[in-house]
């Protein structure tokens, strides 16, 4: 569904102050679009007029070029997915009652429900046999949060609006769920309009950013031509002066990983001396180890390697590494890289398998590429 | 000794009282409860009116209980009905208004906003929100409001029977004219008894009304 704002507006006291002050634009279809700014430009106001929790004063929201004053309000919520910062999960309900709240208004058959209810748990990462029948109060800060997640694709909705939903977690927390709710969005593909005052989060989780200021639209744009080409000194403040590393937020690891690279399998090469002269031969300094089905067992040195007499077990000189997976930004593989003192990071999939490796040289280029547009 | 020889020789006598008593207590009640929950939920959404009808129920618990059979007994005469039974069920119901609806009105309203918010933006009408949300939340709070109640119709119908309503009164109000004080310990402990276990049962009764979930939150609270 698309939806598109025709020079909406909101006014209070009779036009003395415009909360919203008529802006269009148009959100793309199965895009992420954050709406950011200071608290008070207008961007939750925004968002709640689209489910009409708050009425507008002026212009027109339109879903696929109909009008929403052409829907039945209550029909029209519950078509759109909602999740919010307190997450408003009924303490007095389940884990299945919660996630059936629309399903149920909608008359679904139970067990269509039921099937629903498990498939949402496990694309959110809990155990439905463990957690589907306990209640808010049993339930951690940051379970709660993927409760309100899934709740508000219960139906699947084609628009899902999001107000902070990670907003009152814990930092650690949080940038788990923004990683887990990334790769969810991945396989979902809705149309999601997400609310935050966080633009590290605006960076790493949108597809395309609008900045909002005093009601107005500042920019909108793809994230990338946002931190590229900040719109004036609004932006670039919003933006921060570290905004090359924040660049780094928004971009996948599964983009950026290469798969040709020099690994040894321990299943076949069993000697320091076999491995040493293979490293060699391929002109590296360092080599990742793997074992059984490719799981990576960690990497060794030919500094380490020359040390020991050739005879000796491999497996005994594999030191161990941190890993990133596909959905991982590249700042984590920098960290991963300072950690570990490799001029690579490996790349896994969710079995630990060794899917290739991303290197500092990668990421040197992308940041250097934001470093220019800067000037 | 003398009291045990005494509830022996009036068995029957004091089951009937009690029972008359719990009759009172019983109608009066649900009648209650039929009045003081819907104007709680209906009052909650107006604040002036709210104000006003707590006002009102404020003032009527206020008056004195001799008083307000005097009223009652005076106003009822017309209708027979000013003696016995209905006034002592008309009192109780009067002065259950007030911790029926204030407790209800607080309940209601203090449902978290974010959770109504939550049930709103999904598409839950104003009545579903009520039933769903707001009611099942208020459950303990209505239900304590109710056992305040009860507790005050058991006292309140002691009064009663000087208005001929009968009731565990009875012993009291006797044994003190005729002197006979050990008639008088035996109502005053079956009236103590009484009001504790109405508590009691009725918070065994919330105990079992209370969603699970909000018992949960409670006790991490």
């Amino acid at each position: 569904m698309q939806i598109r704002l025709d020079n909406l507006t909101k006014e209070y006291d009779n036009g003395a102050f415009k909360a919203v002050d008529g802006i269009s634009l148009t959100l793309e279809q199965s895009k992420l679009t954050v709406l950011i700014g200071p608290s008070g430009c207008g961007k939750t106001t925004t968002l709640k007029m689209i489910n009409r929790l708050i009425e507008r004063t002026g212009g027109d929201i339109l879903f696929d070029e109909k009008s929403i004053d052409d829907m039945d309000r209550i029909q029209l919520r519950r078509k759109i997915g909602y999740a919010i910062q307190n997450i408003g999960l009924f303490i007095h309900m389940s884990v299945f009652d919660n996630i059936a709240v629309v399903p149920r208004l909608l008359k679904w058959p139970e067990q269509k429900i039921k099937n629903r209810v498990e498939e949402l748990l496990e694309l959110v990462n809990l155990d439905p046999g463990v957690n589907m029948y306990k209640y808010p109060a049993q339930l951690s800060g940051g379970q709660k949060q993927r409760i309100g997640v899934a709740r508000s694709l219960a139906a699947d909705p084609d628009v899902i609006l999001m107000d902070e939903p990670f907003g009152a977690i814990d930092p650690i927390n949080r940038e788990k769920l923004q990683d887990a709710f990334i790769e969810i969005q991945e396989k979902i593909k809705k149309t999601i309009i997400f609310v935050t005052h966080d633009i590290r989060e605006a960076i790493k989780l949108g597809d395309k950013i609008v900045i909002m200021d005093n009601g107005h639209i500042v920019q909108y744009d793809d994230t990338i031509n946002v931190v590229n080409q900040p719109e004036n000194e609004f932006v670039e403040s919003l933006l921060g002066s570290d905004r090359a590393l924040k660049g780094l937020e928004m971009l996948r690891v599964k983009d950026n990983y290469i798969k040709d690279f020099v690994s040894i399998n321990a299943e076949e090469v069993k000697t320091v001396g076999t491995a040493l002269e293979y490293i060699q031969k391929k002109e590296k300094s360092y080599a990742y180890v793997v074992g059984k089905k490719g799981i990576l067992l960690g990497y060794c040195t030919t500094e380490r390697l020359k040390k020991r007499d050739k005879h000796d077990d491999l497996n005994e000189n594999v030191k161990k590494t941190e890993s990133v997976q596909p959905y991982s930004n590249l700042m984590e593989a920098i960290i991963t890289m300072v950690e570990s003192g490799l001029t690579s990071c490996p790349v896994v999939n969710s079995k630990d398998q060794l899917l290739g490796i991303i290197r500092f040289k990668t990421l040197v280029d992308i940041m250097s590429s934001f470093e220019k547009s800067e000037e | 000794m003398e009291f045990f020889e005494y509830i022996f020789d009036n068995g029957e006598r004091i089951l009937f009282e009690l029972l008359r008593h719990l009759q009172i207590i019983g109608i009066a009640l649900p009648i209650a409860i039929a009045i003081g929950v819907p104007v709680g939920i209906a009052i909650s959404n107006h604040k002036k009116t709210a104000n006003v009808v707590i006002y009102i129920a404020s003032v009527l618990m206020t008056i004195p209980s001799l008083a307000l059979f005097g009223f009652m007994v005076a106003l009822l005469a017309p209708f027979n009905a000013g003696i016995g039974v209905p006034p002592a069920v008309i009192a109780v119901v009067v002065y259950s208004l007030l911790p029926l609806i204030r407790n209800t009105l607080v309940a209601i309203r203090e449902v978290d906003p974010a959770t109504v918010e939550a049930a709103t933006g999904m598409g839950m009408t104003k009545t579903q929100i009520l039933f769903k949300i707001r009611l099942p939340l208020a459950v303990p709070i209505i239900m304590a409001g109710l056992r305040n109640a009860a507790v005050m119709g058991v006292s309140v119908t002691t009064i009663a029977y000087l208005i001929g309503a009968r009731g565990l009164g009875y012993f009291i109000f006797s044994g003190l004219s005729r002197s006979r004080l050990i008639m008088v310990l035996v109502g005053a402990i079956l009236v103590g008894a009484l009001g504790i276990g109405t508590n009691y049962g009725l918070l065994k009764l919330e105990e079992l009304l209370t969603p699970r979930g909000v018992k949960l939150s409670r006790s991490k609270e």
